[in-house]
């Protein structure tokens, strides 16, 4: 059988089940309340927050614009996705072996490779597809209600501008990453669900993962931060690397500009490793399982 | 491949052994599942594979389908080692491996379209509802299969290991679960496949009565060993039955039969009951003698030599 054919029938499989679609209306009710109490409140809540700027600087132009509200949106957001991602990774093997279909799929004349392959390719579809959803909502409407304009993005002790016409491209990349990202926690959620028997399991683990290595992303302890470069919670953040620009003498945004790319090729090569070193321990596992189930 | 279900079939350039096992083993942890077996099933046979829960006849169905690893020996399909030609070698095999588990939230035929293209085929649409026919499904094709009977999902799994027209299909405990008329259909369908089909299947079950009505050959496994193999017509030879004799009095019984030196081998159990390992036909021979004698015969029950033999494995297991 063609691999086409595999990943075809684990799609259809997905977007079959009523869980799969729990992640797609998650993210258009957060992102759509998200919308509204801005559209609401937004100027106020703007005002209150640049305060302490208006004082020195006279600050003018839709500042609560399209590409605002879609950064703000990412920053609550992405955090959570994951969580929504494993709903279906941690189901992919796991819920088959639940089912008692997964000996059934393995007498047929496809190899475990091919299969485990298969339906991580379908995974992988599924979160880009989520992400992809998340970025018409996010950015899509926001643009469309909020209108577009230069984004101030307002950090501990800078606040930087970067022109509207240097930003779309910077969205384009931070969802790329952000595709990076979901694609580490599907291989995470991929390769526990090989151990288990029902998909609950699997999605706890993986949630519980994320969730205590995010813990310990916050800790500045030193003990804490020797270990931080491993875990790949510490590099999914990484996206919002794409939003710090080069200033000149002038203190001026340079366009086009990355302050630190190769942070951000670093933090992605360590999400790749990661991917891979899920996929390769899911192979190894999955090869040598014995179906009992 | 074309609209029809099953294609003509021909043993002549079949190996002479569908599969063959040597000294096949599988441990978990402490416990051997399975030791030392070999099997050899011919084609175009019946291959009944018996043995209480738990003697080992999934663990070694399972290996011989791959989904478990042997511990120690060999398995050989179609004269190919399952280790380097799996691919092959499970392509023309259909199996439903115990309870046939599908998607309950797709239809029949969508379960069955998805496995058969699992399986290496692109079946049209007449292919497959030519298969939910042969299983009886026809009618419920487009039903989801969540709401299917036992029978039905028993039948529809089936259906979904026989799509692909594979040379050998393996029924594990098919019967299992079924009320006695989807009994009966499946060890149809088994006779057919056989009969009229020219199919190779091994079917397992813990029911002697149900391998002794399909199979041609036969094996029992007990505790994962071989206990008993060979053709089912050998093994239900009548020349040896087991008869147990409820009378008014075993010992005057005894005394009576021993006096006329019959081609029999007497046990007394208890002061009403004894054991005759003789010929079947020699019953009425004996009831005869008895009532001669004034000897009340209140009962009789007469066993094969198999049935008398898996009685005894499942008494040993009883009292354990």
């Amino acid at each position: 059988m063609r691999f086409s054919d595999l990943v075809h029938i684990e799609l259809y499989k997905i977007f079959r089940k009523p869980r799969t679609y729990i992640a797609f209306a998650a993210i258009t009710a957060i992102v759509s309340i998200i919308q509204l109490g801005f559209y609401a409140d937004g100027k106020s809540f703007m005002q209150f927050g640049l305060q302490s700027l208006s004082d020195s600087f006279e600050i003018q132009g839709n500042i609560l614009n399209g590409y605002l509200m879609t950064y703000l949106i990412l920053q609550l957001l992405l955090v959570h996705v994951p969580l929504l991602i494993v709903l279906v990774s941690g189901d992919m093997i796991s819920g088959e072996a639940a089912q008692g279909t997964l000996r059934l799929l393995l007498t047929k004349p496809v190899s475990r490779t091919t299969l485990l392959l298969g339906k991580f390719t379908a995974t992988v579809i599924y979160s880009l597809l989520l992400l992809t959803w998340m970025a018409i909502w996010a950015l899509g409407f926001s643009l469309v209600i909020f209108g577009a304009d230069d984004m101030l993005i307002m950090k501990s002790e800078v606040v930087t501008q970067i022109l509207s016409s240097d930003i779309l491209w910077r969205y384009i990349l931070a969802f790329g990453y952000a595709a990076l990202a979901m694609t580490t926690v599907a291989a995470l959620g991929f390769l526990l669900s090989i151990f288990a028997e029902n998909s609950i399991g699997p999605i706890i683990a993986t949630m519980s993962i994320i969730i205590v290595f995010t813990i310990l992303n916050s800790l500045d302890l030193p003990f804490f931060n020797s270990i931080k470069y491993y875990l790949f919670t510490t590099h999914m953040l990484g996206w919002k690397g794409f939003f710090d620009v080069q200033l000149n003498e002038d203190n001026q945004q340079i366009v086009g500009s990355i302050e630190n790319l190769p942070a951000i090729i670093y933090s992605a090569l360590m999400l790749f490793g990661h991917i891979l070193a899920y996929l390769f321990l899911s192979f190894l596992f999955f090869r040598k399982k014995d179906i009992l189930s | 491949m074309g609209p029809f279900l099953f294609s003509p079939f021909t043993f002549a350039h079949m190996p002479d052994c569908i599969l063959r096992t040597h000294s096949l083993s599988k441990s978990f942890g402490d416990f051997r599942a399975v030791q030392d077996l070999n099997i050899e099933v011919r084609p175009g046979e019946v291959y009944g594979f018996l043995g209480q829960n738990g003697a080992g006849k999934s663990t070694t169905l399972r290996m011989v389908l791959s989904l478990i690893r042997s511990s120690s020996g060999s398995i050989e399909l179609f004269g190919k080692s399952l280790d380097k030609e799996r691919k092959y070698i499970l392509s023309r095999i259909g199996a439903v491996v115990e309870k046939p588990e599908l998607y309950g939230y797709l239809s029949a035929y969508k379960n069955l379209e998805i496995f058969a293209r699992m399986s290496g085929i692109r079946a049209d649409r007449q292919l497959l509802m030519k298969t939910l026919n042969w299983v009886g499904l026809e009618s419920r094709a487009n039903d989801p299969v969540k709401v299917y009977s036992q029978g039905m999902k028993q039948r529809l799994g089936i259906a979904v290991a026989l799509v692909h027209d594979p040379e050998l299909i393996i029924l594990d405990e098919p019967t299992n679960g079924l009320d006695p008329q989807g009994i009966s259909d499946i060890r149809n369908m088994i006779l057919d496949l056989s009969r009229n089909k020219g199919k190779t299947v091994i079917v397992s079950s813990h029911l002697l009565s149900e391998i002794e009505q399909v199979a041609d050959s036969l094996l029992i496994i007990h505790k994962g060993k071989k206990a008993v193999e060979g053709k089912v017509v050998d093994l239900l030879r009548p020349e040896k039955s087991r008869v147990e004799w409820w009378v008014s009095d075993s010992d005057r019984a005894l005394s009576v039969l021993h006096e006329k030196n019959l081609a029999a081998e007497f046990t007394r159990v208890d002061m009403t009951k004894f054991i005759a390992v003789m010929p079947a036909a020699a019953t009425a021979e004996v009831n005869a003698l008895l009532v001669q004698h004034q000897i009340e015969v209140q009962a009789i029950r007469s066993m094969n030599a198999l049935e008398a033999y898996f009685l005894s494995l499942t008494s040993e297991h009883a009292v354990q």
